[in-house]
């Protein structure tokens, strides 16, 4: 009886998602889109996670520690020993029940003996000969890959006894420095050998000489190459590892003095889940290699590594967890919107199904049942969507601009599952909740409910003025801390704080927005605007249903403006920063013409000459002339410092520029300083020994433009002191930096080459042409000018880098996504209501036509009652998100204390352009529908269809 | 003798609105035997739909008893109220719509409540009993696609599909046109005679006397009135040939007077009542003198 009750409840609930579908279909999208973002932000985080493991590993080449492990038995731990006692370890690292957990990329075993005397060729005793070195014998089993055969060739594994003989490869400068050559025959003493041991002296040849490929010596070579590049083998007469383990240890008692094991693991199978297992494991191999093998000791493991890792993943992903919370709140509170308004649709059904005895529970299960298909569906889609929320964010270069390509691995792991499961179990949390509410009543309830238009509970119990209390508290105490000068993640308040500020916001309209309605009624009642009176009254009277339409457009439209701010802000902080310390869209460093007529040659080889030479800079003519150069204007920094009275000193920078050529080329703000450059430069060119200085160097000094000050600069070559003359101020100044470097003054370059010679460290800001072919002769002409095209980084690179970071990445991809789905809500919203609030209106505008009203009077009404919600809405939304990027973003984020150029709150006017748009769209949309909707209704109809609904 | 399918006791209903207490039955007696059809009559506000939400167990009356089909809905659980719903009960309402959900078919509609109920064979069921309701070919037909007189057939097929004891109809033809209605009440009065359900039907209707066995009027929250069908006497206006109009008498001796009849005797708020042989007369009752004080002293100053 039970299955035939709920297959009648299922088959119920199919048909009516088949005859009902447009609410529920919007409930889905909103659901799918709710899920899309709560498992498209593990997806992107595991997939930058992974690349953060990445970047540790290479990292740890770069380092010379493998991802992976590294054990050693040394011979001062438990003294040399045959291989057979040390084979346990070997087993268990090397055999098939590999104990790592993860994927092996690579192994490899190092064996070394105890030290030989490397001699010529003698007798049996060899205590008579001269030796040559002491070496040890080593075998390693990646080797042959790590290096090249330099002379010679590779040694040849021996399988017969020691006393036939080994061959040996040895490193080519060692060869070198001792006078080896590839195919000598030697002889290897063993000075711990008894005098009458056959193999105390054996005989071995040198194959070849080796060294490092040059891929091994380079930071990104593989580790597996790592034994290669330790200074044991270096030192080492290497042999064949069959030779090591085949002959020389059966051959030598205790022959092993040193064994060392390097296990890699393939870290692109390392999810950040696999982390805390590994680190166990790792503990546990070390014990029971310290069983097998008393001594042995791990050099390397993943756990540094793995740590790090879990670290970073854990921060980016509470941060963006953090970051993504209004936004998840929001598509959550449509959701709920949706979710209410298709329960409100069902009352009468449900009230109908409960008056013919069907209970409350069986309401909710057969509710519980849709709500499951629906969640399902919601839950397959959105993990689909969230492939593409991950890879949004994973490709957002900055706000609002995507890259083509994705460098992240997108992967549907266990936890990605989890989270669309868990965003699953919340939506059908969320459906059957209200469902439990509306299966109570019968239909004798549910009418008598109908027509109550009270302020909604939350009002009633003061709730939203609890909200706005404790925001302004939150708030006050926010922006009383330090602003964060970090990295974004660490502080999500810069996002959640401007959330909660919106809310607040929000909430102070609704108990303002009637009464201002209120308010517009009484004026109508003195007027002839029927439909104005009308509208004006509907809309102060039904205040729970603009309740939610009004909140949601000034939350989101605000929060929409708010993170359009931060992005493009951060944004232009980022770009400003990197052109800030660069100086110019390019720079080039400015070497010098070395005079190479000074270089003698001695013995038939160029020597430098005894005195250093002294360089010549290339002139503004000579630049000119350089192939594809547009403009170029030179920049130089030497030490400088300003004499006081009294005879103290101050430390000072000096920066030399060329003021003609400056202004052009330079990076400039105009928060840089209170005049114009081009004021400032002009000034600079007409006033002979004219400076620059820093607004707070002044202050300090109690001076003020035009004041004369003594300046002692030294030059590459001498150093001079003379009067010059303040001719205007700065506060920031391109290449500047008041944290690491000293306040500079800012001149003439000629003046000060004039009267110092060449400054030291010279940039050389350059416009070219866009499009140089011949980009050799652009090189080789700058190359004769001893200007490097090799410089300081390019802005673009320096930006570039910045927005690769996982993290910025995922912040701005979450902005974006957050600004796009805010404004996506407001219209969505806004529609919303335009359709519910004709539904509700229908027996109203009925009646009212019935009364005499016009068609035009009636659109009027409708019109004035979306125009009011419209209006208030976007006129609080711009408002408020424009106040808190304007008031609230500079108190809650600001450039590091020293760092430059300072943090410019940047307004996203395209953001509220873009919602206004979005909505006044809509509006004539909806109007437009609604106009047609309402002419086609007829009177009688919709008085009727007012009675049932 | 059976029992009475419904007995109502003293049935008090008090509704709160904002501040104000409506009290829309007041001490209501009722009894409707098996198989019986009673039309409900009354002005609007005089408590018929209330008595039938008591009836139905959306309401919980205020004070006294109710019995259906020797149930004291009373004592009922809120479980026990579905079940009762669910198995001894049929509704219908007056708004066409909303006896019906609107997305499913005639049949789909009538099977619903059954198969909710965990029967089987609930589409048969509704076929055949569509079929009885003469809507045997417009089964597969939507709400919207229905005429108001078939919608409220189907309704009524939806009532009866789990065959209750008793049928509750709210206005049933308040949206109806005259032949529709004549056809709805003869439906219901072929159904009652074939099936024996009970009905009770409130309705404004006219038509009504002339299709069930007896209507009673309630005025006030209470029974005013009785007519039954094939009663020739009458002691005063007859609504309809063939029927007499009685006053009934409550459980405290109460009765209520016809309007007409008091206006006519100029009765306001006092008679008198005389037992005459078998008979009690009721005439208007002089009003109480007023209380002179210089009579009451003359009188001393007599004695």
């Amino acid at each position: 009886m039970i299955a035939l009750r709920l297959l009648a409840g299922c088959e119920l609930t199919l048909r009516r998602l088949r005859a009902n579908w447009a609410l529920p279909f919007a409930t889905l999208v909103a659901m799918t889109t709710l899920v899309g973002i709560w498992a498209g932000l593990p997806l992107y985080a595991e997939a930058a996670s992974k690349r953060l493991l990445a970047a540790e590993v290479e990292g740890s080449a770069a380092e010379r520690v493998p991802f992976g492990y590294l054990f050693s038995y040394n011979r001062l731990s438990g003294g040399p020993k045959p291989w057979e006692n040390l084979s346990p370890v070997d087993r268990f690292l090397f055999g098939d029940d590999a104990p790592f957990g993860s994927t092996v990329r690579a192994s490899s075993r190092l064996i070394e003996t105890q030290q030989f005397q490397l001699v010529r060729p003698v007798g049996n005793s060899g205590d008579d000969a001269e030796p040559i070195a002491r070496f040890s014998l080593t075998s390693t089993g990646v080797f042959d890959d790590a290096v090249e055969i330099v002379s010679g060739r590779a040694a040849v594994a021996s399988t017969s006894s020691l006393t036939n003989g080994i061959e040996v490869v040895l490193e080519q400068s060692i060869a070198d420095e001792l006078g080896l050559r590839a195919g000598e025959r030697l002889s290897l003493v063993n000075p711990r050998a008894a005098a009458d041991d056959p193999v105390r002296v054996f005989d071995v040849t040198l194959t070849g000489t080796w060294a490092l490929t040059d891929q091994t010596e380079g930071a990104s070579s593989p580790p597996e190459g790592r034994f290669a590049r330790v200074p044991t083998v270096r030192n080492s007469l290497v042999v064949p590892e069959a030779t090591m383990l085949q002959v020389i240890d059966p051959g030598i008692a205790d022959a092993v003095a040193n064994a060392q094991w390097l296990v890699l693991l393939e870290a692109s199978s390392v999810g950040i889940g696999e982390v805390d297992r590994l680190v166990a494991r790792t503990s546990q191999i070390n014990r029971t290699v310290d069983e097998l093998v008393p001594g042995t000791r791990l050099l390397a493991s993943p756990e540094v590594p793995l740590r790090r890792y879990q670290q970073r993943v854990v921060s980016l992903e509470r941060g963006l967890a953090a970051y993504s919370l209004p936004l998840l709140v929001l598509v959550l509170a449509v959701v709920a919107l949706l979710i209410g308004s298709a329960v409100s649709t069902r009352r009468p059904e449900l009230a109908l199904l409960r008056s013919r005895g069907v209970s409350a529970q069986q309401v909710v299960v057969v509710g519980a049942f849709e709500a499951l298909v629906l969640a399902l569906i919601a839950a397959l889609l959105g993990l689909l969507l969230a492939r593409y929320v991950a890879r949004l964010i994973g490709t957002t270069e900055t706000f609002l601009r995507f890259g083509s390509d994705i460098s992240l691995d997108l992967a549907f792991t266990p936890r990605v599952l989890q989270a669309a499961a868990i965003a699953g179990v919340v939506l059908v949390f969320l459906q059957v909740t209200p469902l439990i509410a509306a299966s109570r009543p019968t239909r004798v309830e549910t009418a008598r409910s109908r027509g109550a238009l009270r302020a909604p509970w939350w009002q009633r119990s003061y709730i939203d003025l609890a909200i706005i209390v404790l925001v302004g508290f939150f708030t006050w105490w926010a922006i009383g801390k330090d602003a964060l000068t970090g990295d974004l993640l660490d502080d999500p308040v810069v996002i959640l704080l401007p959330a909660a500020n919106a809310v607040a916001a929000g909430l102070v309209v609704l108990r303002v927005f009637p009464v201002a309605m209120g308010i517009l009624a009484k004026a109508a009642e003195r007027s002839s605007a029927t439909s104005l009176l009308l509208a004006s009254r509907q809309t102060a009277r039904v205040r729970g249903a603009t309740a939610a339409p009004v909140l949601l457009l000034v939350v989101t439209g605000s929060l929409a403006i708010y993170t359009g701010s931060l992005a493009r802000t951060l944004d232009l902080q980022v770009l400003d920063a990197a052109h800030h310390r660069v100086g110019a869209a390019k720079v080039l460093d400015d070497n010098g013409i070395v005079s190479f007529a000074s270089w003698r040659i001695v013995d038939g080889s160029p020597r430098p000459p005894a005195q250093p030479a002294t360089n010549r800079y290339a002139t503004t003519a000579e630049l000119s002339r350089v192939w594809g150069l547009e403009s170029s204007s030179r920049l130089a920094k030497t030490p400088a410092s300003l004499e006081l009275p009294g005879g103290d000193t101050a430390g000072l920078g000096f920066i030399g520029i060329d003021p003609a050529s400056f202004n052009g080329l330079a990076f400039w703000r105009d928060d840089y300083a209170s005049a114009s450059l081009a004021t400032l430069m002009a000034r600079l060119a007409a006033t002979p020994d004219g400076v620059l200085a820093p607004s707070r160097v002044l202050r300090q000094q109690g001076l003020s433009i035009g004041d004369e000050i003594t300046i002692r600069l030294s030059g590459e070559s001498r150093t001079s002191t003379f009067r010059a003359v303040i001719v205007g101020e700065f506060e920031q100044f391109p290449t500047w930096y008041p944290a690491t470097d000293l306040a500079p003054l800012v001149g003439d370059l000629s003046d000060a080459e004039a009267r110092v010679g060449p400054l030291g460290e010279r940039l050389l800001l350059v416009e070219t042409n866009d499009d140089i072919r011949d980009q050799s002769q652009y090189r080789v002409d700058l190359d004769r000018l001893g200007v490097s095209t090799d410089g300081p980084a390019s802005p673009e690179t320096l930006v570039q880098t910045a927005q690769e970071r996982p993290e910025r990445q995922g912040v701005f991809g979450l902005l974006t996504l957050s600004f796009l789905v805010s404004a996506a809500c407001s219209i969505f919203g806004f529609v919303f209501y335009a359709i519910r609030g004709f539904r509700r209106q229908v027996t109203e505008l009925g009646v009212l036509r019935a009364l005499g009203l016009k068609s035009r009077g009636l659109l009027s009404m409708v019109g004035f009652d979306l125009l009011f919600v419209a209006l208030t809405g976007l006129v609080v939304a711009v408002g408020v998100g424009v106040a808190m990027s304007r008031w609230l973003l500079p108190r809650l984020i600001s450039t590091p204390s020293g760092s430059a150029p300072a943090l410019l709150e940047e307004i996203d006017w395209l953001a509220a352009l873009t919602i206004t748009t979005g909505l006044f769209a809509a509006l004539l949309v909806v109007g437009t529908l609604l106009l047609a909707r309402l002419r086609r209704l007829e009177l009688f109809r919709a008085i009727k269809l007012g009675a049932t609904q | 003798m059976t029992s009475p399918v419904i007995e109502c006791r003293q049935l008090v209903q008090i509704y709160r609105v904002e501040s104000s207490e409506i009290m829309a039955l007041q001490g209501l007696d009722l009894t409707v035997d098996r198989g019986e059809m009673l039309g409900i009559v009354g002005a609007s506000g005089s408590g018929k739909s209330t008595l039938l939400t008591v009836l139905s167990g959306l309401l919980q009356p205020t004070g006294g008893r109710v019995r259906v089909d020797g149930h004291d809905l009373n004592s009922f659980s809120k479980r026990e109220l579905d079940r009762y719903r669910q198995r001894d009960l049929g509704f219908i309402w007056q708004e066409t719509g909303r006896n019906l959900v609107p997305y499913l078919s005639a049949i789909d509609n009538v099977a619903l409540p059954l198969r909710l109920a965990g029967q089987a064979k609930g589409r048969s069921r509704a076929r055949e009993i569509l079929d009885m309701v003469g809507l045997g070919d417009r089964m597969d037909h939507r709400p919207n696609a229905l005429s108001g007189g078939e919608q409220q057939r189907v309704a009524l097929a939806v009532a009866l599909a789990h065959q209750p004891v008793l049928l509750l109809a709210d206005e049933p033809t308040g949206e109806l046109d005259t032949d529709a209605t004549a056809e709805m009440f003869a439906l219901m009065r072929t159904i009652g005679n074939e099936s024996g359900v009970s009905q009770v039907i409130v309705s404004h209707d006219r038509d009504l006397t002339s299709f069930v066995d007896r209507v009673v009027m309630i005025r006030d929250g209470r029974v005013a009135t009785e007519q039954r069908q094939g009663v020739s006497t009458s002691s005063h206006r007859a609504i309809a040939p063939q029927t007499t109009t009685v006053l009934l008498v409550d459980g405290v001796g109460r009765l209520q007077l016809p309007p007409e009849h008091a206006e006519a005797l100029g009765i306001t708020d006092r008679v008198q009542a005389d037992l005459v042989g078998d008979a009690i007369e009721i005439r208007r009752a002089d009003p109480p003198a007023k209380y002179d004080p210089s009579a009451t002293e003359k009188q001393g100053t007599d004695d």
